[in-house]
């Protein structure tokens, strides 16, 4: 009987929480999966999206997102002051403003101010272990809760009426948010999303498409959010690097060259009213 | 001033003119690209520092606060790199090479490039002046100034000037050839 006891103790201790659910009733299993800058009609219209990749994890209650300016220095953490009530794998979390709430029409789980930098910034969830996004010149991965890794498109940051949104086809589960779909390095592991589909906790969703598509780096064709892309020499003479101009400093410019429209326009013009004056001058 | 006529037929002057303008244009991208392969930009170089110069010296005379550092200039926040394209170099060059092209006296083409030359650097200038003010407050407008506006303006203006002097040539009947 003795022996019976021992063993049955030595089962529950061991074994007990091995058949037990993955953390449940957390918080950390948990990736930022969206984030979305606002509109040009609505630049105030921001939001976060968290996700869940286990069942449970709806106990955010102290928890907090914290957004970070492009040196890292923190610009403000909104903490949540209650658990949210859907704890089902996969359902998410919408940190937004009162404007996006009014854009998207549905309702935000926790409320943030308009505070996103454009140009470069990141945001951190306090998961374990935390997760961050960061985007743009953003420089301060040190300065984090965890690292962003390469920011998400370095030299255009966030896009109005973009949202960046995170690569979920990669893992075990395309269509499924899992651990493995965040490598700890932004510019992999999120892309443009050309429709912004915020979803809260209750499951109701919302959208919005931008009229202009998400920038393709290196298609020949300058797009929104972009100073220059590939042959497109006339913004940057030879030097358009990663669809921005080389020059040193913050908001370089080039002044451009003469296009070659207007090189061969001359030329032929000149040729032509030329060879009208020398004909008429000496048929005269 | 007596007429000079030669016994050279229109088609044939024809031809020696477009043959003497596409070598010169020729002659004068090679210069420029060996300065630029070969040389280390010491001619392009030189133009553009000079030309960022006056650039941002002609700005600060009108009382905006441009800095200029070699071939840089700054004005408020933004930065501006002028290349050697930005100096007006191309529309220079055609129209020198139009000008010494047409078959006229070498008096008539100095003429012409001596009133012709300093104007197009002079227009250049503006320009260069007006795109770096609108690049560093109204950025968004900078392609469309820069792409459409300043360059049909400059090619309008190099084509009127060097069209004005030519018909005055041809029509004086002082052709050579």
């Amino acid at each position: 009987m003795a022996r019976r006891l021992f063993w049955s103790a030595i089962f529950a201790t061991l074994c007990v929480p091995a058949l037990a659910p993955p953390a449940f009733g957390s918080f950390h299993l948990m990736k930022i999966v969206e984030v979305f800058p606002g509109t040009s009609g609505s630049p105030n219209a921001q939001y976060v999206m968290l996700q869940m990749y286990s069942a449970g994890q709806n106990l955010v209650s102290g928890h907090f997102l914290r957004v970070y300016n492009a040196t890292g220095g923190t610009v403000a953490t909104f903490t949540f002051g209650a658990n949210v009530g859907n704890g089902a794998t996969q359902s998410t979390i919408l940190i937004a403003t009162a404007e996006a709430a009014t854009l998207f029409g549905i309702s935000k789980d926790l409320t943030m101010t308009a505070v996103l930098p454009l140009a470069g910034g990141a945001v951190c969830f306090d998961a374990i272990p935390a997760d961050c996004v960061s985007w743009g010149n953003f420089t301060g991965d040190g300065s984090l809760l965890n690292t962003a890794g390469t920011p998400y498109e370095s030299d255009y940051g966030l896009i109005l009426g973009h949202a960046i949104r995170r690569d979920i086809s990669g893992g075990t589960f395309p269509t499924l948010l899992e651990a493995s779909d965040d490598t700890n390095n932004s510019a992999a592991d999120f892309d443009c999303a050309n429709t912004a589909m915020p979803k809260n906790n209750a499951g109701s969703s919302g959208s919005y498409t931008d009229g202009t598509p998400c920038p393709v780096c290196g298609n020949n064709v300058k797009e929104v959010g972009e100073v220059c892309d590939g042959t497109d020499a006339f913004a940057c003479p030879g030097l358009c690097v990663s669809c921005n101009c080389t020059v040193a400093g913050v908001g370089a410019l080039k002044v451009p060259a003469t296009p070659i429209w207007g090189l061969v326009g001359f030329v032929g013009l000149v040729l032509l009213c030329g060879s009208v004056l020398v004909r008429r001058a000496r048929s005269s | 001033m007596q007429p000079v006529r030669g016994a050279a037929s229109p088609n044939m002057l024809v031809l020696r003119f477009a043959l003497a303008f596409f070598g010169l244009v020729l002659l004068f991208s090679a210069l420029v690209r060996v300065d630029i392969g070969l040389l280390d930009g010491v001619a392009t170089g030189w133009l553009t520092n000079h030309a960022a110069a006056a650039v941002a010296a002609a700005l600060r005379s009108l009382g905006l606060p441009a800095v200029d550092l070699g071939n840089q200039i700054t004005l408020d926040a933004s930065r501006f790199e002028i290349v050697a394209n930005c100096t007006g170099i191309e529309i220079v060059g055609l129209f020198v090479a139009a000008t010494l092209a047409f078959p006229s006296r070498w008096r008539d083409r100095f003429k012409g490039l001596a009133i012709g030359v300093p104007a197009l650097i002079g227009l250049n200038l503006i320009r260069m002046m007006s795109l770096i003010y609108i690049g560093a407050h109204f950025a968004r407008a900078l392609d469309y100034g820069h792409l459409y506006v300043w360059p049909m303006l400059l090619l309008a203006a190099a084509l009127g000037m060097w069209l004005a002097w030519a018909r005055s040539v041809a029509g004086g009947e002082r052709l050579v050839g």
